[in-house]
């Protein structure tokens, strides 16, 4: 499915959280969003989801404006923000079972079990989901986001809580959502993690899309460059705070920064 | 058929939450019961037995009781984003409205059905109607405060202070609800029969259409943030 914005903009109380953001995003294709605390990029994806509203500009689904397709198009989006969207007093297969009949999915106990079982949640199968731990919620929660089977993915910090294997196991499965013809929109923090599945990545600053490049032109480490000079004239604590958070890992390698102006080295 | 698979699947989920946690039926029904217990022992010897009283009595316990599980009808959903879920799904929104409240108000008839017998044990008062009179009565009067209890309860998990401030709006706009039950119940314990308060029936019948038919045309932008 097509996701296209056309200058969306949201202003709260005078603040832009999104400031005239322009992009699109093929059937199949994924992109990936990162940016420091505040710089809009939950607020984005549930603009995506149609959960809040923009004061300006518009987003299309396929060509079509998202308010003009009504309930049809969430049966498409699969989402997974900060929070988990789970009751933690029921249990894993309750918590699925809903999300199957909410979506009217067929042979919903079916769908479930298998789901459980790609999760790994078998045997805690039973348990309330607020007795999982940090990385099983986590599992349980993208399980209920790709239940459907949706042609979007809208994925905040979906790497969040998980460890290798499990990390493994989502980039394989978000490579086969892709390969499905599954547009998927990645927010991430750890954004190394997120970068090899990531057709393009956008950078956001304080709500305006400040980079929206190729990434397959670029090497991760030019990426973190360009990503600290980006950040780093913000000049705020929260950028500083970001890049050491992001980017620990990789910052001995870091080479100079590169020019570049959107769309390529 | 797309709105009623919805509404029964929040339906379903509200009740295995209530199994899991006992917050709509349990504390509302221990409080009635409590409630019931402090008007006894505040009213001075036989005045219990005089007319009017079980009707107060009944319905202040009822009423107050209610709120406690009504107030989290929406504030339930407010945790862990699950309001998100709900308005993510493929139907239209106000499927989530007529859903809630609906299991709102399962869960006061529960409430009801458990502690009327003990007020009524209490006051040492017969039914003096048919049961299914009392049950028309007391199912409209319920449908009308779930209506506005649930409607009030969206508007107040998107404000900061929503639970706080949540009985205070509620109660006024339930004024003509409380009438009408008084009216219709003294009327059916006196006269077995609701004829003499004819206007209150039509009343809460009114309410209810008003009640249950604007928020679920309204609801999308109730929710909107």
């Amino acid at each position: 499915m097509r996701i296209e914005l056309r200058s969306a903009t949201r202003r709260v109380d005078g603040r832009r959280l999104l400031d005239a953001i322009t992009l699109a995003i093929d059937p199949g294709q994924a992109l990936l969003i990162c940016g420091p605390n505040g710089a809009g990029k939950s607020t984005l994806l549930k603009a995506l989801a149609g959960l809040v509203p923009l004061t300006g500009g518009e987003v299309l689904y396929d060509g079509k404006p998202a308010s003009k397709w009504g309930p049809a198009l969430r049966r498409r989006i699969g989402a997974l923000f900060h929070e988990s969207l789970l009751y933690d007093e029921l249990s894993v297969v309750d918590n699925l079972l809903f999300a199957a009949r909410l979506f009217g999915l067929p042979q919903p106990q079916g769908r479930v079990r298998a789901m459980i079982d790609a999760a790994g949640l078998r045997l805690v199968a039973r348990e309330p989901a607020g007795r999982l731990s940090r990385g099983m919620k986590q599992r349980l929660a993208l399980a209920r986001a790709l239940l459907h089977d949706p042609d979007v993915l809208l994925l905040d910090e979906p790497f969040a809580g998980l460890d290798a294997r499990w990390a493994a196991w989502l980039a394989d499965r978000l490579a086969a959502e892709r390969r499905r013809g599954a547009s998927v929109v990645v927010v991430a923090h750890e954004w190394r993690l997120a970068w090899p599945l990531a057709d393009r990545a956008a950078v956001l600053v304080r709500g305006r899309l400040e980079r929206l490049l190729d990434a397959a032109a670029w090497d991760v480490d030019r990426f973190g460059a360009e990503y600290r000079q980006l950040l780093m004239p913000a000049g705020s604590v929260e950028a500083g705070a970001a890049l050491s958070h992001a980017e620990v890992a990789g910052a001995a390698s870091m080479g100079a920064a590169l020019p570049g102006e959107g769309g390529g080295p | 058929m797309s709105v009623l698979r919805a509404v029964a699947a929040i339906i379903w989920k509200d009740l295995r939450l209530e199994w899991r946690t006992g917050e709509a039926i349990l504390t509302p029904a221990l409080l009635a019961l409590l409630l019931l217990l402090v008007i006894v022992f505040g009213l001075p010897p036989g005045v219990a037995r005089q007319e009017g009283v079980l009707t107060a009595s009944l319905w202040t316990a009822l009423f107050f009781a209610g709120t406690v599980g009504l107030a989290r009808t929406f504030a339930r959903e407010r945790a862990e984003g699950r309001l998100w879920g709900l308005l993510l799904a493929p139907v239209d929104r106000s499927a989530v409205f007529l859903a809630k409240g609906l299991a709102a108000f399962l869960f006061l008839a529960v409430v009801a059905l458990v502690t009327m017998p003990a007020f009524f044990g209490v006051f040492g008062q017969s039914l003096g109607a048919p049961l299914w009179r009392w049950g028309v009565v007391v199912g409209l009067v319920l449908l009308a405060y779930a209506a506005a209890g649930t409607l009030l309860s969206a508007v107040a998990a998107q404000l900061r202070a929503g639970e706080v401030l949540y009985p205070v709006l509620l109660f006024p706009l339930l004024v003509p609800v409380i009438l009408a039950a008084v009216h219709l119940t003294d009327a059916l314990l006196t006269t077995g029969g609701w004829e003499r308060e004819g206007v209150w029936m039509h009343m809460l019948i009114l309410y209810n259409i008003l009640f249950w038919g604007v928020p679920y045309l309204i609801f999308e932008y109730v929710v909107e943030v």
